[in-house]
């Protein structure tokens, strides 16, 4: 039972039974008999564990893991990984987010899909984590960096997919769903895309406690990276911006590793009526919305969709004033600095939800 | 979000829309707007490191010593500060006014920049006439005392070193230390200014020598480029129109050719100094140029070859 932190043991799963089932020295046993996961030491085991899959081959991923043990997870992530990779898994940058999260110190946070913990180990310094994570390699990443910077007070990982990690209702004081939205589609093919994805926020929504917050980055399906043609989570360019029945036959005539995972275009994303709309379907309206410039990736500059903001953005960010053309672009760039050409050609969005009912 | 940033929020009767602007040198900046107001109605700085924290208690200390001008000079006023040794946040006014980018092509006449830069010229004569000597900032002996990082930094220039000795006879009057375009805002030709972070007693020559350099630099986008070495000489060492015109700018303030000697090498040790480690080499460079011609006073005219 070593290593988790204290407040871990007071976090609830829900029973399919209907209990509530509280981490013992045994792990998660309801009192129905079920039991629904384990305590290896450095996480939580929920469920049976997902295939691996991640931005490096599993190998690869073990030998990362081993060096971190070795030689500390900063120094083995600078040597085992490329300089972009190794940037996003070690830069604080990509929970700068929290700058416009209206949490108290010591709040609740559940980590949706934490990939290699970037986002949750930052997150840890202010608050109190729950990094959830599918693939068993990247929990144990996550748990290590978070032991090897003194995090683990603050952070605790659930080993176990998205969609079967059940919490008790009201837990929560927020959940950060960063670029995990656009693929939860994928892991249910039961239904229809809109319907994963409407269900899946509606789930988050019960895990928060009355006025929590859900935290969503995503593309906008037709921003502006969209249509200079950055490919699209199908390994495409431009599917997002297809009906979906075309993204789909476009997927099926393509041999590129995402779009043969993506066989009938799962991954929506929408315009900015359309996120609205769905976040409705789930009961949440949005509190507030920006314009995440550098990619809801690395949310440093996240800019309001007010007058002023964007002009001041705009007006900081403008080429130095040379030829004929760099003046030409920038006098557009101006005129459209505009809060309706923001929200309809913003590349990536950031939201931040509450429930409709607050 | 800090809680001071959070209480400021809680405290506006309207809707207040955050912008941020993060991730420099370990301060996040994150600016509060009313819907339909023009320019933000506050600017919070959050620190994450101590460094950080150390320079935002600075910032902190100057503003509280220029208080009673902030009105009249466009500074950014305290609303509201928190402290510990690794966090840290200043909730402030934001200074009314847009970003105006001065710039000079250096070949040809000063033309389109030089309206903004005469308003920010005088934003400086006026700080100089407001703020009496001695007030509003630390006196002669912090001036002596801010001269030691300087001069350990710039220990391996020897030269350069003894030339700050001498600095602070001339350190009469508070100086930002910044004094670039990017921290002014412009309403209409109203300056404000902002960053104060850097505020002490200098020559008031240095903030010239920082603002005019700044003018003819390439800045693109908010990423600032290194300082180019050949247009550093073209700018004080050469007899280009755009040089005499600087030239005609600085005469007003000090005709004094020790004064100028002095103030100006000042402002290359603290280039130097605050620095990123991808322009330190650049400053460095050009100072190892000077270094072999004695360390002229800006103005002197020498050969355009010796920068390439
Ligand atoms: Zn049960």
């Amino acid at each position: 039972m070593a290593h988790h932190p204290r407040w871990l043991e007071t976090l609830a799963l829900r029973c399919r039974c209907g209990n509530d089932i509280q981490l013992s020295s045994d792990g998660y046993i309801c009192g129905c008999g079920r039991k629904a996961g384990a305590w290896d030491g450095a996480k939580a085991v929920i469920g049976s564990p997902i295939p691996y899959w991640g931005e490096i081959p599993q190998d690869q991923m073990r030998r990362l893991l081993d060096e971190s043990e070795r030689n500390g997870w900063r120094a083995a992530v600078q040597a085992n990984l490329e300089p972009v990779l190794s940037e996003y898994v070690t830069t604080p940058d990509r929970a700068a987010f929290q700058e416009i999260l209206p949490l108290s110190s010591g709040a609740l946070v559940l980590d949706v899909g934490a990939g290699m913990g970037g986002i949750a180990a930052e997150l840890a310094r202010n608050y109190r984590v729950v990094a959830q994570e599918g693939v068993a390699e990247r929990a144990d990443f996550i748990a290590l960096r978070a032991a090897q910077d003194g995090l683990s007070e603050n952070l605790a990982v659930i080993n176990g997919d998205v969609n079967s990690v059940e919490f008790a209702p009201g837990q929560f004081d927020a959940a950060i769903v960063s670029g995990v939205l656009e693929w939860v589609g994928l892991f249910d093919t039961s239904k229809g895309v809109k319907e994963v994805q409407v269900d899946f926020l509606r789930r988050l929504r019960g895990f928060l406690k009355p006025g929590g917050l859900i935290y969503v980055g995503i593309e906008n399906r037709i921003g502006w990276a969209q249509l200079r043609g950055v490919p699209d989570h199908s390994g495409i360019p431009y599917t997002s911006l297809l009906p979906r029945f075309l993204a789909t036959w476009v997927c099926r005539r393509n041999r590129n590793y995402r779009s043969s995972q993506n066989v009938t275009y799962r991954t929506y994303t929408y315009t900015h009526g359309g996120f609205l709309k769905i976040f409705a379907q789930a009961g949440l309206r949005a509190r507030s919305t920006h314009i995440s410039v550098r990619g809801y990736d690395y949310p440093t500059e996240l800019v309001p969709l007010v007058e002023e903001a964007i002009v001041t953005y705009t007006l900081e960010h403008l080429n130095r004033p040379g030829g004929l053309k760099t003046r030409l672009l920038n006098r557009a760039r101006l005129a459209a600095a505009k809060p309706w050409f923001w929200r309809t050609f913003g590349a990536d969005f950031v939201f931040v939800l509450e429930a409709a009912g607050a | 979000m800090h809680k001071l940033v959070a209480a400021a929020l809680a405290r506006s009767p309207d809707r207040i829309s955050l912008a941020t602007l993060g991730g420099r040198k370990g301060v996040a900046i994150t600016l509060g707007y009313l819907d339909s107001a023009k320019w933000p109605a506050w600017v919070a700085k959050v620190a994450h490191t101590s460094e950080a924290v150390l320079k935002l208690a600075k910032e902190h200390q100057a503003l509280l010593a220029l208080a009673p001008w902030a009105e009249e000079l466009g500074v950014p006023r305290v609303l509201d500060w928190q402290c510990d040794s690794t966090n840290a946040c200043l909730l402030t006014s934001a200074v009314a006014g847009r970003l105006v980018r001065i710039i000079f092509r250096l070949a040809g006449e000063p033309g389109s920049g030089s309206e903004h830069l005469n308003a920010a010229l005088s934003w400086l004569e006026r700080f100089r006439r407001t703020i009496p000597a001695g007030g509003g900032g630390p006196a002669r002996e912090a001036a002596i005392a801010a001269l030691a990082p300087l001069k350990e930094e710039c220990g391996a220039v020897a030269g350069l070193r003894s030339l700050l000795e001498s600095a602070a006879e001339f350190a009469a009057a508070p100086s930002h230390g910044d004094f670039w375009y990017g921290n002014l805002r412009f309403d209409g030709k109203r300056a404000g200014v902002f960053d104060w972070s850097g505020l002490a007693a200098r020559s008031p020559l240095h903030d010239i020598f920082k603002l005019l350099t700044s003018c003819c630099f390439e800045y693109g986008g908010a990423v600032k480029t290194p300082p180019d070495v050949a247009a550093f000489g073209s700018i004080w060492f050469s007899a280009t129109p755009l040089a005499r015109y600087f030239r005609e700018k600085i005469r007003p303030v000090s005709d004094d050719q020790a004064e100028l000697r002095t103030a100006f090498y000042h402002f290359l040790a603290e280039s130097i100094l605050i620095a990123g480690p991808s322009t330190r080499g650049i400053w460095y460079k050009i100072t190892s140029i000077l270094e072999r011609r004695g360390f002229p006073a800006p103005g002197s005219l020498l050969p355009a070859g010796i920068w390439t």
